[in-house]
């Protein structure tokens, strides 16, 4: 199989929504020796493209997003397999954590958000759901990200975001990181008041934030 | 106190006065001076808090028990967490194949804390005599995206359906007995709350939601027992889904905007919604809020089926003088539209 048919399988995968089909394409390109970041970007990616831009426009719904999520990560883990942790950054966008906020258990939207993010070529850390605001920060510092991103779904768990704020000022940390927080009750103002750097209010909004933060990061 | 709910409807419709009913139970605890913890688990002091909330509030114009959403799930087996300052959560799942799907046996009506939001509704029905009372519950696809996690949910929702509608069938059992004993005790309506299938597409909610809502409505609804399907979801493309299921109101949430979603309903059925709770009611100033308001409101006049709410259920941190200028909004509206 040539390179550019990998590609297309690998984009079709996902554009179908097709577990196997990622997972035999992915072993096909790493069978050919193709880069793995080449199989995401002009692979991969190409089809999680389609699924972002039919969800945005309400032709796609979660769960087959989900699906499409779960086979961009069954492609990926075949794809990186062998990859160092430094050669993974060394190829990524950009270095983010994600998480669910303390006292908060919901992660769908943080679980969509995080395979865009991949899609998109960022290293993702995925801490989960109810993380302490201690770990995320710390966990911060440990994985050396750029970008700590969370999600809170209720009115009662968003003070979490501003907490991680405050721990990282009490560190003298808070340049160290972006900062980006998303979730139902969030909004630009509570942004702005918190101190935080970025809100989306859509999974691809977010990636284009993300984005916005590493030039930013990059420009110094 | 029985009331002919179709008439009720039609007063609404008729009236030229804009009428509201926010979710509206957890932010008025401090007007009795008691916690979350002892309104979900004691039903006298529910039904206080549901007094408490009309005697504030007297343009309410119905009664509700407080909008739990775990008791359902708690009574087939699921952990909850409780909190004296939020409303509790479900933390753990108990589907996880087709196999514990029908092994899942469907709990007794007396078990759990099923029997505390009935007792409620039956006091508040008794001594609440000028307006409907409501009682709440989780619609089905909802409680079982709930008994088995939303993810684990949503993917069988494609790859596994079979073991989807064995986990329904047995929530839908449940909900019928649980919205037939609010009607047994003197309710007069239900609100059947069913965000999670706002995460759907169109023919999924047909399948997983409408279809089993509509058992429920089935069942229950009649002349004196009125059902009010609430979803807070991005619904605009699932709006003929849930009329499909014969409810004769809808409650939407902020997800969506009224104008997208209210031509799609019939006339003669009651349209709620939709001022966002945390972004206007908890965050906002009183300017803000009367603002959203009054703005929602202005949209809305074309529509006689309208009623204004709150986009959904309010969380206990709500301040009540935000309410205040909720409601003093919506006076203010009806003020000027009828000169008075």
């Amino acid at each position: 199989m040539s390179q550019d048919e990998i590609l297309a399988k690998l984009k079709k995968s996902i554009a179908e929504t097709d577990t196997d089909l990622a997972a035999e394409a992915a072993r096909e390109a790493v069978a050919a020796g193709m880069e793995p970041m080449v199989a995401v970007n002009e692979g991969l990616s190409q089809g999680m493209k389609i699924i972002g831009d039919l969800f945005d426009e309400g032709e796609m719904f979660v769960p087959q997003l989900l699906i499409a999520a779960e086979a961009f990560e069954t492609a990926m883990g075949i794809l990186f397999a062998n990859m160092s942790d430094e050669e993974k950054s060394k190829a990524s966008q950009g270095k983010i954590l994600i998480h669910t906020v303390q006292g908060d258990i919901h992660d769908i939207g943080k679980n969509i958000v995080k395979t865009m993010l991949s899609a998109a070529g960022f290293e993702v850390f995925d801490l989960g759901r109810d993380v302490p605001v201690e770990e995320v920060v710390q966990k911060a510092k440990e994985f050396k990200v750029d970008i700590i991103a969370g999600s809170a779904l209720m009115t009662t768990t968003m003070p979490s975001q501003r907490d991680i704020i405050a721990v990282l000022k009490e560190e003298g940390i808070r340049e160290q990181f972006k900062c980006m927080f998303g979730g139902a009750p969030v909004s630009l103002e509570w942004i702005a008041k918190i101190g935080a750097d970025a809100y989306s209010e859509t999974a691809s909004g977010a990636v284009e934030q993300a984005k916005a933060l590493m030039a930013e990061i990059r420009r110094g | 106190m029985k009331i002919n709910m179709d008439k009720w409807a039609g007063d609404i419709i008729e009236d030229d006065e804009v009428k509201n009913l926010p979710i509206l139970f957890f932010p008025c605890l401090p007007l009795i001076d008691k916690g979350v913890i002892e309104v979900v688990n004691d039903a006298q002091s529910h039904f206080a808090n549901m007094k408490a909330v009309i005697a504030k509030f007297p343009k309410m114009i119905g009664a509700m028990t407080g909008m739990d959403l775990t008791s359902e799930a708690e009574t087939f087996g699921c952990a909850v967490s409780f909190l004296d300052t939020e409303a509790p959560h479900i933390s753990d799942e108990i589907v996880f194949d087709r196999a514990t799907a029908e092994s899942l046996q469907v709990p007794s009506l007396q078990a759990g804390r099923g029997p505390v939001f009935v007792k409620a509704a039956e006091l508040a029905a008794q001594s609440i005599t000028d307006r409907p009372t409501f009682g709440g519950m989780l619609g089905p696809f909802s409680l079982a995206a709930v008994l088995m996690g939303l993810e684990r949910t949503l993917k069988a929702s494609i790859r596994d359906k079979q073991t989807v509608h064995i986990l329904l069938e047995k929530c839908t059992e449940y909900g019928q007995a649980y919205a037939q004993a609010f009607k047994e005790a003197g309710a007069n309506g239900v609100l059947i709350a069913e965000p999670t299938a706002g995460l759907l597409a169109p023919n999924q909610c047909d399948e997983f939601s409408s279809k089993y809502v509509k058992q429920i409505v089935e069942a229950v609804q009649d002349e004196e027992f009125f059902v009010v399907l609430h979803n807070c979801g991005n619904v605009k493309k699932l709006v003929n889904s849930m009329v499909s299921t014969g409810a004769k109101g809808y409650h939407f949430g902020n997800a969506v905007k009224m104008t997208d979603i209210i031509p799609q309903i019939p006339e003669d059925y009651l349209v709620f919604g939709n001022i966002d709770p945390a972004r206007v009611l908890k965050e906002g100033t009183a300017e803000v809020i009367k603002r959203a308001t009054k703005d929602l409101l202005a949209e809305m006049k074309p529509y006689r089926h309208f009623v204004l709410s709150s986009g959904c259920d309010l969380p206990p941190e709500i301040p009540i003088a935000n309410l205040q200028s909720f409601f003093e909004a919506l006076e203010e509206f009806n003020n000027k539209e009828l000169g008075r």
